[in-house]
């Protein structure tokens, strides 16, 4: 039985799954914030984590590095490098979101849109933060190139 | 203990193409940053803006040189949300008085006045939130795009633009 989920877990096939999940998450997010840099510029601002002079250096940059992880995930061109830095996003958010938590600042999310309607953030947001997070980390350690860019190459 | 090597290598891996990845990143953010027309600084005005003004988003801002140069072609109606005795001891040149609570009466009326130009409204106080107010008053009646002068009324004044007096 142990053995039967430990390959479950470790499945390229499972892999390739989350590439594609995390993959589309992130080029929709980036491509979101790409289009309303002041909305995403609130949002971080709203965090009150950064100083304000690395507020739109944030909300300029950030979003383009969502874009190239996504397309590296979906397309499967330096997969590990792309869920190396997911892993690193997610924990970044993981602890942006639990430090707000516990302030008890009624903030938008930002994650995924940059529209203040966005609903606070809630403990659900960590829960769907963390799921990535895990995710990100087994496309990390396990993912086989499945349907990849690199692998078509090879052939 | 293979597994923990094959493990370390593709942390390497990773490690080496992700440094990739945010230099590539980099370079496409700070390049569309260059071309894009619609750009915000690199360095916003945060430390001028108040919790209570942008914990009331969903509206934009808009910056004192960008509603000066609209004034100055005379392609913006200003909306002053204060009370009307503030409103009396001076406001910008041209402004109308009209407070948040009365947009939905006045829509019409502002719609006329502003014949197609850009509605901007302030208030005065980097605290202030009536101007956001206003603004969002306003989108409910169908008038979007209303633009919000933070702390409008003191920082036009000290800027030195004109002003005027006057009962609303």
């Amino acid at each position: 039985m142990k053995t039967k989920i430990m390959a479950f877990c470790s499945s390229p096939v499972l892999s390739l799954a989350f590439r594609v999940i995390l993959g589309s998450l992130f080029l929709y997010a980036g491509i979101a914030k790409i289009v309303d840099p002041m909305g995403f510029a609130l949002s971080i601002y709203n965090y009150k984590l950064l100083p304000d002079g690395l507020i739109n250096v944030a909300a300029i940059l950030l979003p383009w590095l969502e874009v190239i992880v996504g397309g590296s995930l979906l397309l499967g061109i330096g997969t590990a490098g792309g869920a190396l830095i997911a892993t690193a996003l997610f924990s970044i958010f993981a602890g942006a979101l639990t430090i707000n938590l516990i302030r008890g600042l009624d903030i938008a999310c930002g994650c995924f849109s940059t529209a203040a309607s966005g609903g606070s953030i809630s403990g659900f947001y960590l829960l769907r933060d963390l799921s990535l997070l895990l995710m990100s980390l087994q496309v990390l350690f396990f993912d086989k190139a499945l349907f990849s860019v690199t692998r078509l190459r090879k052939k | 203990m293979l597994k923990q090597k094959v493990f370390q290598e593709r942390l390497k891996a990773g490690v080496k193409q992700a440094a990739l990845l945010v230099i590539i990143s980099l370079a496409l953010g700070i390049s569309f940053q260059a071309v894009r027309s619609d750009k915000i600084p690199w360095v916003g005005s945060w430390a001028t803006l108040s919790t209570a003004t942008l914990s009331l988003q969903s509206v934009t801002d808009i910056s004192l040189s960008e509603a000066f140069a609209l004034y100055r072609d005379h392609r913006a109606l200003f909306l002053d949300a204060r009370d009307p005795w503030s409103f009396e001891e001076g406001h910008l040149a041209g402004a109308v008085h009209i407070e948040p609570q009365d947009a939905g009466k006045q829509t019409a009326e502002i719609q006329k006045r502003a014949g197609g130009r850009q509605i901007v409204a302030y208030c005065d106080g980097a605290e202030c939130h009536l101007g956001v107010d206003l603004a969002k008053a306003l989108e409910k009646q169908g008038i979007s795009s209303v633009k919000v002068l933070i702390n409008g009324w003191s920082r036009w004044r000290e800027a030195g633009y004109p002003v005027e007096k006057g009962k609303p």
